[in-house]
């Protein structure tokens, strides 16, 4: 028993470190699609967090939804708009204290707030209570948090009617532009 | 710059109250073992499945490269694109650009994405939540179906007018100009 | 006594998972070679019959000449990305049998999310296809390289929709439960329309014909691995048959009872048997679907996807759930 609590530890401080260590990889990295396989991994390690922390559902989640869908929507716009050179020349550059000052102290009243959970007994222990299983989270998704589902099920719809909205095509524009190229023809001929 | 340094400082005083935290946790922990080593039997033959696969793949690829011949020739080294290279892609910051049709699709696989993993929390607990659960998840799924509807009404699924003939093309443009 | 066996325990497992990566692989070049023969008689020719009796040792020559080719990584690509696109395809789809249930005894892991695990391993199994034609830097293969991007996401969608009627009668993740709980009648008698939505979304998902677009030689030369050869190429091939390997074998467990049998049946050959012979049925299916049907268009597969499978796979989901509140199944 002692020697697989201790293994599990292990293996949660492993995934951990790996899930740093790529994340630091993924901050300092300059070309695009490298930063973004190195989240992946950073992503993946946490799910293998989540599932020795007793959240397998969790897990499974991660994996699918940030891994598996958000960051391959991410791929995919820098492989198809050529963005994977790092463009942060055409950037407008952050020089002078105003800039960074806000995001700072919203960082630190964080890494606060962070510190006092981990330093918290009563937080630990009930973040350390067991796991709770994929049978748990749908009971209560749809029995007390019933509410939420339905306005998540709003927000996915607005996501989508304005996601598509801003990414689509504009024709008036190709119209235009092939309207343009006609006349100049005609004019030519 | 500085918001980098500040970030990766925040990212190490996590990490060290992470291990102090570790220390600390130390004594009370133990009633959580039996919980624990329930999924270690489940993940660790999982993890040595990945370790081992890995480790034969890379031996592989490791062999092949030792094996193989190193060959030169003039035109070896230049894409496969029957000797005309013409655009450079933009992994090599060319300045090909693609149109956004296919980008269109990530999205909607995002959000209908989204929708699955919420219908997976309902089918898994269904048996708990019985009928209200079977009327929240009618009127979840609608509202996405309507979306859907929505998306085909307005023709966010067809592969539009790049695909038709250019005369086709031109006569559209010319119709569209005329109606301004 | 039970230290000394938690003590060996562990090493038969490594045994076990060793046995069966070096048993999936050889298995999945055997089946190009099948493949070749059933499309060779179906066509009314041989197909390859040179190699040993019958053609059987093709794979085996196939995979001694692959070693000898050059390993060729093109000086224009991106190198890391070049050689990590095709090791993430091969684990991604090798990753997934870890959770497959052979037989009472054979299987990797039970993990508890195991469904879920199967639809995150297929979920990033499309980093493959989507960095290979990035990282080729050429446009044949960026091309293909979208299209398989575009194709694989969306099926996802309805892969993942069209187990969900399993999962409601079942109530479990774990494919071993899934598969016994199926003791008393396979889940095909209700799931069929989840089962023919499954199958559909499996073809698109490893690429096989009649949706091959992302590889359609007659547009897009090879598609996302027009830059491949040597070994790294042969990742590609073999992650796609391990792929139809792995659709067959999900589609038994989910749908056909994985290596149950009604009873006569069940005790005239032991359950592996069973399993492989229901998996072999459905790999043939798959062979014979690549010589009867001609591909779609690119906008017709993914429109059939969205308006087509979607509402499908949503109302089976329904239905079922309906079916079962009203205690009829």
């Amino acid at each position: 028993m002692n020697i697989e609590f201790a293994s599990v530890e292990m293996l949660f401080y492993l995934a951990g470190a790996v899930a740093i260590i790529a994340s630091l990889k993924m901050v300092t990295q300059k070309n695009t699609v490298h930063a973004l396989l190195y989240l992946v991994v950073s992503l993946l390690a946490v799910a293998v967090c989540f599932y020795l922390m007793g959240a397998p559902f969790a897990a499974g989640l991660e994996v699918i939804v940030y891994a598996g869908a958000i960051l391959v929507l991410f791929v995919f716009a820098v492989m198809m708009f050529g963005l994977s050179v790092d463009e942060t020349l055409h950037a407008p550059q952050s020089r002078g204290i105003s800039n960074w000052i806000g995001p700072m102290l919203l960082a630190f009243a964080l890494l606060l707030e962070l510190i006092y959970a981990i330093d918290s007994i009563d937080i630990q222990q009930k973040l350390t209570a067991n796991i709770v299983d994929a049978k748990q989270v749908g009971t209560l998704l749809y029995g007390s948090y019933l509410l939420a589902v339905e306005i998540a099920s709003f927000l996915l719809l607005a996501g989508l009617v304005a996601g598509y909205h801003y990414a689509k095509p504009n024709s008036d524009m190709h119209s235009i532009l092939h309207s343009q190229h006609n006349k100049n023809n005609q004019r030519s001929s | 710059m500085f918001i980098t340094i500040s970030e990766l400082s925040i990212g190490f005083c996590l990490f060290l109250c992470t291990v102090k935290g570790m220390v600390k946790e130390r004594g009370s922990i133990r009633g959580r073992v039996v919980v624990l080593s329930n999924q270690l039997t489940e993940i660790w033959p999982i993890a040595a499945y990945f370790i081992i696969l890995v480790v034969m793949l890379a031996f592989m690829l490791a062999l092949s490269h030792v094996l193989g011949p190193k060959t030169k020739s003039r035109a070896k080294n230049t894409p496969y694109e029957s000797g005309v290279i013409a655009a450079v892609a933009p992994a090599s910051g060319g300045e090909t650009r693609f149109g956004n049709h296919f980008f269109l699709y990530a999205i909607f696989f995002v959000i209908f994405d989204l929708e699955t993993i919420f219908l997976f929390a309902w089918v898994i607990a269904f048996d708990e939540v019985g009928w209200a659960g079977f009327i929240e998840a009618s009127i979840f799924i609608g509202i996405l179906l309507v979306a859907l509807l929505y998306i085909w009404r307005i023709g966010a699924l067809e592969l539009k007018h790049r695909h038709l003939p250019f005369r086709q093309q031109q006569i559209d443009a010319q119709q569209n100009l005329s109606n301004r | 006594m039970f230290e000394y066996l938690w003590q060996l325990e562990p090493l038969w497992k490594v045994v076990e998972i060793s046995v069966m990566i070096s048993l999936l692989i050889p298995i999945a070049a055997t089946l190009v070679w099948v493949e070749r023969r059933m499309i060779g008689i179906w066509q009314d020719r041989y197909g390859p019959n040179r190699v040993g009796p019958f053609g059987i040792l093709q794979p085996l020559a196939d995979l001694l000449k692959i070693l000898g080719k050059e390993d060729w990584v093109p000086p224009f690509s991106d190198r890391l990305v070049f050689v990590l696109a095709p090791i993430i395809g091969a684990v991604c789809v090798l990753m997934s049998f870890a959770v497959v249930p052979f037989s009472p005894s054979i299987g990797v892991s039970d993990l508890n999310i195991g469904l879920l695990f199967f639809l995150a391993m297929a979920s990033l199994a499309v980093y493959s296809v989507v960095l290979a034609g990035w990282a080729s830097n050429s446009k044949y293969a960026m091309l293909g390289g979208m299209r398989a991007a575009a194709q694989t996401v969306s099926y996802e969608v309805f892969m993942g929709l069209s187990v969900m009627g399993v999962v409601l009668l079942t109530g479990t993740f774990n494919l071993r439960e899934i598969v016994l709980a199926q003791t008393d009648g396979w889940l095909i008698q209700t799931q069929f329309v989840g089962f023919f939505v499954f199958l559909i979304a499996g073809i698109a998902e490893s690429h096989r014909l009649p949706f091959d677009l992302p590889e359609a030689e007659t547009e897009l030369t090879a598609g996302f691995h027009t830059e491949y050869s040597g070994l790294k190429f042969a990742l590609f091939f073999l992650s796609e048959y391990l792929g139809v390997t792995l659709i067959s074998a999900m589609s038994v467990v989910l749908f056909f009872g994985g290596w149950l049998m009604p009873e006569p049946l069940a005790s005239w050959l032991p359950p592996l048997f069973w399993f492989i012979l229901k998996i072999s049925f459905f790999v043939m299916f798959f062979i014979l679907l690549r010589t009867s049907l001609p591909r779609p268009r690119f906008d017709q597969l993914l429109s059939f996807g969205w308006l087509v499978m979607l509402p499908l796979a949503l109302l089976n989901l329904l239905v079922t759930a309906l079916l079962r509140l009203g205690g009829i199944i």
